[in-house]
């Protein structure tokens, strides 16, 4: 009879909480956020898991050489390209763990539609900005040399 | 499964995932709804009534009242340098973007549209300003720049898994600072 018992989901749902082997948040609470009964669960894939984890620390070991090596010795076109990738792209991750954090999807659901476009789409121009101001113009740290006097 | 007190709490604490399927035991549970049970109402209206108790409910102090250490300030600093060199960096190169392809586009109408904002008439104009707001405008790019960057550094050691222990954190915390004194002194007067 204990087995039968332990086959409804209601119980084993709570031997599995209780056995921590499943998050706290698959279980319905009182909420004022109309949410389906249905559980919610990200199918576990790298690119938005460990793989992003990988390339934010790739971007930001990145550009401890670039910065010193442009604070070193100036301006030159390879530096000023690779600084106008990976800059945007630190920017980029940047601003997402913000959105993330303040403007979580489970919570504010379309401010933070909202805020993810903008951000990609301000990623692009700055990507396309830096392109274009390293090509036809001085260059990023050329500029800010000339500026810094 | 017995009733143990953990199954109670789990059941006290979930109501309606677990209503359906087990009759909750009349004695020794804590109900958590916003109404008795008398009064009961439907799950939404439930929500409502304890969302409705919640905007009204006093809250502990908590930042007013704990004492700021190097490690929050630190932390909370470089996501606020971090935002507030990103702003204007994107701004900017957004808006030479935006500029850029209105003055290719003008320049068959009005040679003199987006001349003005390229970049040799900003630096001709930075150059001319006088030398006090240079110096208060390099101190006031350099320092979260120079912080930023020490603190990033930081977190990489970090994720390298060194200088975890709390004795560590607070010496590198004021190297960091200390670097920044510096790092903004030498940029600011270089």
């Amino acid at each position: 009879m204990a087995l039968r018992l332990a086959a409804t989901p209601a119980i084993r749902n709570t031997a599995r909480i209780m056995l921590r082997q499943q998050p706290m948040g698959l279980v319905k609470i009182h909420s004022s956020v109309a949410q389906s009964n249905s559980v919610v669960a990200h199918k576990p894939d790298r690119l938005h898991g460990s793989y992003h984890w990988d390339i934010e620390r790739i971007v930001c070991v990145g550009l401890v050489p670039i910065i010193s090596s442009q604070l070193a010795f100036g301006a030159s076109p390879v530096l000023d390209t690779l600084l106008g990738v990976m800059l945007p792209l630190h920017l980029h991750i940047g601003f997402e763990a913000c959105i993330t954090d303040y403007f979580n999807p489970r919570k504010s659901v379309i401010l933070n539609k909202l805020m993810t476009g903008a951000l990609w789409a301000s990623t692009t121009g700055v990507l396309v900005g830096c392109y274009q101001f390293n090509t036809n113009d001085i260059g990023i740290t050329e500029f800010i040399s000339k500026m810094w006097v | 499964m017995l009733a143990t007190r953990s199954i109670l709490k789990t059941v006290a604490q979930n109501p309606s995932v677990l209503r359906s399927a087990i009759a909750t035991p009349a004695f020794g549970v804590r109900h958590f709804n916003a109404t008795r049970n008398t009064q009961a109402q439907c799950a939404d209206a439930e929500s409502e009534f304890l969302r409705q108790q919640r905007k009204v409910r006093p809250v502990s102090p908590h930042l007013t009242i704990y004492e700021p250490q190097i490690t929050a300030v630190l932390s909370a600093l470089h996501r606020i340098t971090g935002v507030a060199i990103e702003g204007p960096v994107y701004l900017f190169i957004f808006y030479f973007t935006v500029v850029f392809y209105l003055g290719a586009l003008s320049y068959l109408a009005a040679p003199a549209f987006g001349a003005t904002i390229d970049t040799a008439s900003i630096i001709t104009s930075a150059a001319a300003a006088p030398v006090a707001l240079k110096v208060i405008a390099k101190a006031t790019l350099a320092t979260p720049f120079v912080f930023h960057s020490l603190n990033g550094v930081r977190h990489l050691v970090w994720d390298a898994g060194k200088c975890l222990d709390i004795k560590d954190v607070y010496t590198t915390g004021y190297a960091v600072l200390a670097g920044t004194a510096a790092g903004t002194a030498y940029l600011t007067f270089m």
